[in-house]
């Protein structure tokens, strides 16, 4: 009651001297009051924003889903408008291909668990391969000679690739990192002791591939996103999301200046993307399950998937659409690993059946199929001459096929 | 990462990117065809795959079994064929002392 008096004699305007015993008072009256009413504010402006926010998820969830059904469907009415004729009736005129025969020339064998993935080096002869046990080896591919190998100390490496320079090679898989070896041409050195972790991701890595020079990495990952890394400072430099499951596969445009890159997930999107701006120009969808691997077409204007659905299908990239479906009744088992040849009149298939199926790109029809392998073909490259196609399965071997 | 995301996050995503596509442009399919073929059928000579490559070119052609083949075989594994025909001639010589060692002793 005194305060309320000396509060009461503030506000009438006597003249009263506010010493410091007077302040701190009318603080200490005026303290709980303001805490009441900011208190009783709080209780009211809140319980209706709780209301809204329960009420939130579902409809804004239901409204995505009925947006983006909308706009898919407009997307795919603007892309077959321009569908006007198909792929193998415009190839129709084209000369069909002779007798094709190509048999295992070389076998690689070295390897004590299943390979995962290879990559050729630019000087047509090296290879580089690794496996599930953790070993990384550089073959010979002209002798058959292993010249360097590497244990890394994760298991399923299931990502490895050969440098533009030929002097390192990168590789990685459930370490989650990519880590590049130089290579010496003393064969005694220990390579594991020089090796540089570059890319660091959340999950698993796997692909790698290096753009055109030795500095710069492309990775993807198990986590959904793809990355660019300076291989120098192992620096992120750009990194790509947009997947919304595990990404398996990617490949480089063929171009020198290009700068554009396509990827496949699990997903069963196949992703164009913008080097610089770390943009998806364009997206695919059509493949009915995951997407194992991406090749582009030799002239960069399209690119082919091979999917666990036993197809493989190739894109075009102006005409914004699947053009062709690689796929026969008999064939029931993924395709994990495609490349072309150097014209891109040859699509090679390696599938989880055990063989490789050559397909003949513009008129649809299979070629030949490749029997050799003792089990699933896990990838499969063309050297870079184009004389010569490697494969490498789970039977622990790498043939070389001419 | 894309694991990390929500089901709202993940559609949020997709419906950007589409409206992005929406509006990319596009060319028919009968040019775009008719590009593809018309560079497949001019880069179709330097393909070795289907031209063929004579077998004295190819590195790849003489299979194991083909004289050059052994030649490198036997280059490589000089070194081996050395030692195991020394371990040949020496284990003969160790079996001919043996025999006659044997027809002293008898």
């Amino acid at each position: 009651t005194c305060e309320y008096n000396y509060v009461l004699s503030c506000i009438s305007c006597e003249p009263r001297v506010l010493s410091l015993q007077n302040i701190l008072s009318l603080i200490l009256f005026l303290l709980p009051a303001s805490a009441l009413t900011t208190g009783i504010y709080m209780i009211f402006s809140t319980k209706p924003e709780m209301a809204t926010q329960e009420v939130q998820p579902n409809e804004t969830l239901t409204n995505l889903k009925a947006e983006s059904d909308t706009l898919k469907t407009k997307l795919e009415d603007e892309r077959a408008k321009l569908h006007d004729v198909e792929l193998h009736q415009v190839a129709e005129k084209v000369d069909g291909l002779g007798q094709f025969i190509m048999k295992t020339r070389r076998t690689l064998k070295g390897h004590g668990n299943k390979v995962l993935c290879m990559d050729w080096c630019k000087d047509k002869r090296r290879i580089v391969s690794s496996s599930q046990d953790g070993k990384v080896i550089v073959w010979d591919a002209f002798t058959t000679n292993k010249e360097h190998a590497v244990t890394m100390p994760c298991t399923w490496v299931m990502a490895c690739a050969y440098a533009p320079s030929g002097c390192a090679v990168a590789c990685g898989g459930l370490d989650n990192k990519c880590s590049v070896y130089p290579l010496s041409l003393d064969k005694n050195e220990n390579l594991a002791a020089k090796k540089k972790s570059v890319a660091m991701h959340t999950n698993y890595l796997s692909a790698c591939s290096f753009t055109n020079s030795d500095m710069q990495i492309l990775t993807s990952s198990g986590d959904g996103t793809c990355a660019l890394w300076d291989v120098e400072s192992g620096q992120l430099l750009q990194s790509f999301h947009g997947h919304a499951a595990d990404v398996l596969c990617l490949d480089l445009a063929p171009s020198e200046t290009g700068n554009t890159f396509v990827s496949g997930g699990c997903d069963k999107k196949a992703n164009v993307w913008d080097m610089r701006s770390g943009q998806c120009i364009q997206s695919f969808e059509t493949h009915e399950s995951d997407i194992n691997s991406v090749r582009y077409y030799p002239s960069g204007d399209a690119f082919a998937s091979g999917s666990d659905d036993a197809t493989c299908r190739l894109y075009d990239l102006r005409a914004d659409r699947e053009v062709a479906i690689y796929s026969k009744e008999s064939i029931i088992f993924g395709a994990s690993s495609v490349d072309f040849s150097l014209s891109g009149r040859l699509l090679f298939g390696g599938y989880n059946d055990y063989t490789i199926n050559v397909w003949d790109v513009l008129k649809g029809t299979r070629v030949s199929i490749l029997f050799g392998h003792e089990n699933r073909v896990s990838t499969l490259r063309l050297s870079p001459d184009g004389t010569a196609f490697c494969s490498g399965s789970w039977d622990h071997t790498l043939r070389i096929w001419a | 990462m894309a694991r990390d995301m929500s089901d709202i996050d993940i559609l949020k995503m997709e419906l950007e990117q589409l409206k992005k596509e929406v509006s990319t442009p596009r060319e028919p399919v009968s040019k775009t065809s008719k590009d593809t073929m018309d560079w497949c059928e001019a880069a179709s000579c330097t393909d070795l795959l289907i031209t063929g490559v004579p077998d004295d070119k190819n590195p790849y052609k003489p299979e194991k079994g083909g004289w050059k083949n052994i030649m490198l075989y036997l280059h490589r594994n000089t070194w081996q064929t050395y030692c195991s025909y020394v371990s040949l001639f020496t284990g003969l010589k160790r079996l001919k002392l043996e025999r006659r060692n044997r027809r002293d002793v008898h």
